[in-house]
């Protein structure tokens, strides 16, 4: 027996990669054992069990509050026996919020949202940590070196406060935070209030960018983070999954009939995912998110890291501000240069926008593009102020928290990810070019008036 | 498996090779040398729970058992040694390393007991987990 310190464990322990296992013992003196998805560690002496379909255990803890842990560490298959008391079910408070979280990330993955509730966050004090005796245990793994990371983030605040346009802020900082911090695939995503979502502004990693991509907050891992406003530190996707799959499967089996949908994959391929939430002001601005195709492959230290480097992108991101500009735009008439048309559909409903029968973009983004658009039809140019989108009625630019910048490179990226004939060009500060190569024919359908 | 002492104190450890007699009885073999106090425990108080668990599936059963007691198995080596391989494939399969594959329990030595069987539980989460089978 030790009184080995729980944060002097290794972190693996408590990342719920394999399972811990809870026994209590009833009034009669028959032991229980189950199994836990989550073992949070709050303190040196303390930590939270999730408490989802403890039956017997509940029972049990009610009578004989001592109990024991097994936990097993990952990276070196190192397992300890925890003896814990009981101490108290939290269903509200920041342990409560925080395992809610966390769990609400992994049942939005494995689409179980129904099923995956917390019930409690049960706090249980340690007395006594055992290492268990296993023949040729592998040697723990070493901790991680000291490197803080102060220098790199101090470069990227050089970085960031260099920059001269929000592109380059933007592909700056995606691209320091892969290329220097280890950050391979990451992501920006910009909180969209009035619609509850938010929106993929700039990838760095991934095949396909998904700029313009739409999150619904408190859906997948981002969407989580969003919606609680934590960061959220998923160790190994394959094993929730799998979890949820069991979940799904127990489900079925007790309600015949039910129709539940089989979970599908997120993040194709990732094992281990972070999404650290950006606040401005005591409110969500967006999520930094990133992944990787090793299990266990961030912790505490990547949390902190990624949460204060995209607190310096965040920032950077919210003050940008474009020159105004008070010069005429350009007179120049629409020029079209190949033969051909494109269809464009404007829902009014959702602000979203087709082009020839496919999804382009929703949201705001949408909605200026269907703007210039009908400027360029009714009007007969091509060129914009940025002025003039921030005035337009149609668009209710937020006098604060202006987002047009944001939105508007968030519409030029798809568009070009698309390769439409139809591009959008900032050749100018405050100033923007719309270029269609054939005609164009625009459809909107009215939004139903509600019954 | 769970055991606990007279006194109540609880004791988790691994085990494999549970095997269903045609005695009735449920035979399981407990590593050493991590399960000396488990062992010492069935030995005062022959009560237990025995969770088996599919890793790659979760699917997962609780047996409560009574009347523990220590026997003669022939034949319990090519059982762990089994248990061990079929596991290893099981663990792997969900992403554990294969260095680490072999490192949940001692394979070496073993005790060996049987015991009565007396309430199976379904275990695999969700809303059925705790419900009893038989």
């Amino acid at each position: 027996m030790t009184t080995l310190k729980l944060r002097d464990l290794p972190h693996g322990c408590f990342e719920g990669v394999i399972p811990a296992v809870l026994a209590t013992r009833s009034d009669d003196g028959l032991p229980n054992a189950t199994w836990l998805s989550q073992v949070f560690l709050l303190g040196d002496r303390h930590i939270a069990l999730s408490c989802q379909f403890f039956r017997k255990t509940r029972q049990n803890l009610a009578t004989n509050p001592r109990s024991q842990l097994f936990v097993v560490a990952p990276h070196s298959l190192m397992q300890w026996r925890f003896d814990v008391r009981f101490v108290r079910s939290e269903s509200a408070g920041d342990t409560f919020e925080a395992m809610k979280s966390r769990i609400s990330a992994i049942a939005s993955i494995t689409r179980m949202e129904s099923v995956f509730a917390l019930q409690s966050a049960d706090v249980f004090e340690v007395d006594a940590t055992t290492p268990v005796d296993v023949e040729a245990s592998a040697p723990s793994s070493p901790p991680a070196g000291p490197n803080d990371g102060l220098q790199q983030l101090l470069r990227l605040t050089q970085l960031v406060s260099n920059c001269q346009d929000l592109r380059q802020l933007v592909d700056t900082g995606l691209g320091f935070l892969a290329k220097e911090l280890g950050y391979g695939r990451i992501g920006i995503y910009l909180l969209e209030a009035d619609e509850d979502a938010l929106y993929a502004l700039a990838t760095y990693g991934f095949s396909s960018s998904g700029v313009g991509a739409r999150v619904e907050l408190g859906v997948g891992v981002i969407g989580a983070c969003g919606r609680h406003s934590v960061p959220i530190r998923i160790a190994d996707v394959s094993r929730e999954r799998l979890y949820g799959r069991a979940v799904q499967e127990q489900e079925e089996r007790v309600q015949r009939g039910a129709e539940l949908e089989i979970p599908l994959a997120s993040v194709a391929g990732a094992r281990s995912l972070l999404a650290v939430p950006l606040l401005l002001q005591g409110k969500l601005f967006g999520v930094l998110a990133t992944e990787s195709t090793e299990p266990l492959a961030f912790d505490e230290r990547d949390t902190q890291l990624l949460s204060t480097a995209g607190q310096l992108l965040a920032q950077g991101i919210a003050l940008y501000r474009e020159e105004e500009t008070e010069k005429a735009p350009d007179p120049a008439p629409p020029s079209i240069s190949k033969p051909g048309t494109l269809q464009v559909r404007y829902y009014e409903a959702d602000d979203s926008v087709f082009v020839d029968g496919e999804y382009l973009i929703r949201g705001l983004p949408g909605k200026i593009l269907w703007l210039l658009l009908s400027l360029r039809e009714k009007e007969g140019r091509t060129a914009f102020l940025s002025r003039e989108l921030r005035l337009h009625p149609l668009l209710k630019i937020p006098t604060v928290n202006d987002n047009l910048a944001t939105r508007l490179l968030m519409l030029q990226r798809r568009l070009d990810d698309k390769a439409l004939p139809i591009r959008l060009r900032r050749e100018e500060r405050g100033r923007l070019h719309l270029d269609c190569d054939v005609a164009v024919i625009l459809e909107t359908v009215q939004a139903q008036p509600p019954h | 498996m769970a055991t606990c002492d007279e006194r109540g104190s609880l004791e988790l450890t691994r085990a494999a090779a549970a095997r269903l007699g045609d005695d009735g009885l449920l035979r399981v073999a407990l590593p050493l040398p991590e399960s000396r106090r488990a062992i010492w425990n069935l030995d005062s108080n022959p009560v237990l729970a025995l969770s088996l668990a599919l890793p790659t599936t979760y699917r997962t059963l609780q047996v409560k058992g009574r009347d523990a007691r220590r026997i003669e198995w022939p034949g319990h080596q090519e059982l762990t040694r089994a248990h061990g391989a079929a596991f290893r494939e099981q663990v792997i399969a969900v992403g554990v390393p294969v260095a680490l594959a072999g490192l949940f329990l001692s394979l070496n030595r073993f005790e060996t007991f049987a015991f009565t069987p007396t309430e199976i539980h379904e275990q695999t989460p969700g809303h059925g987990a705790g419900l009893r089978v038989k």
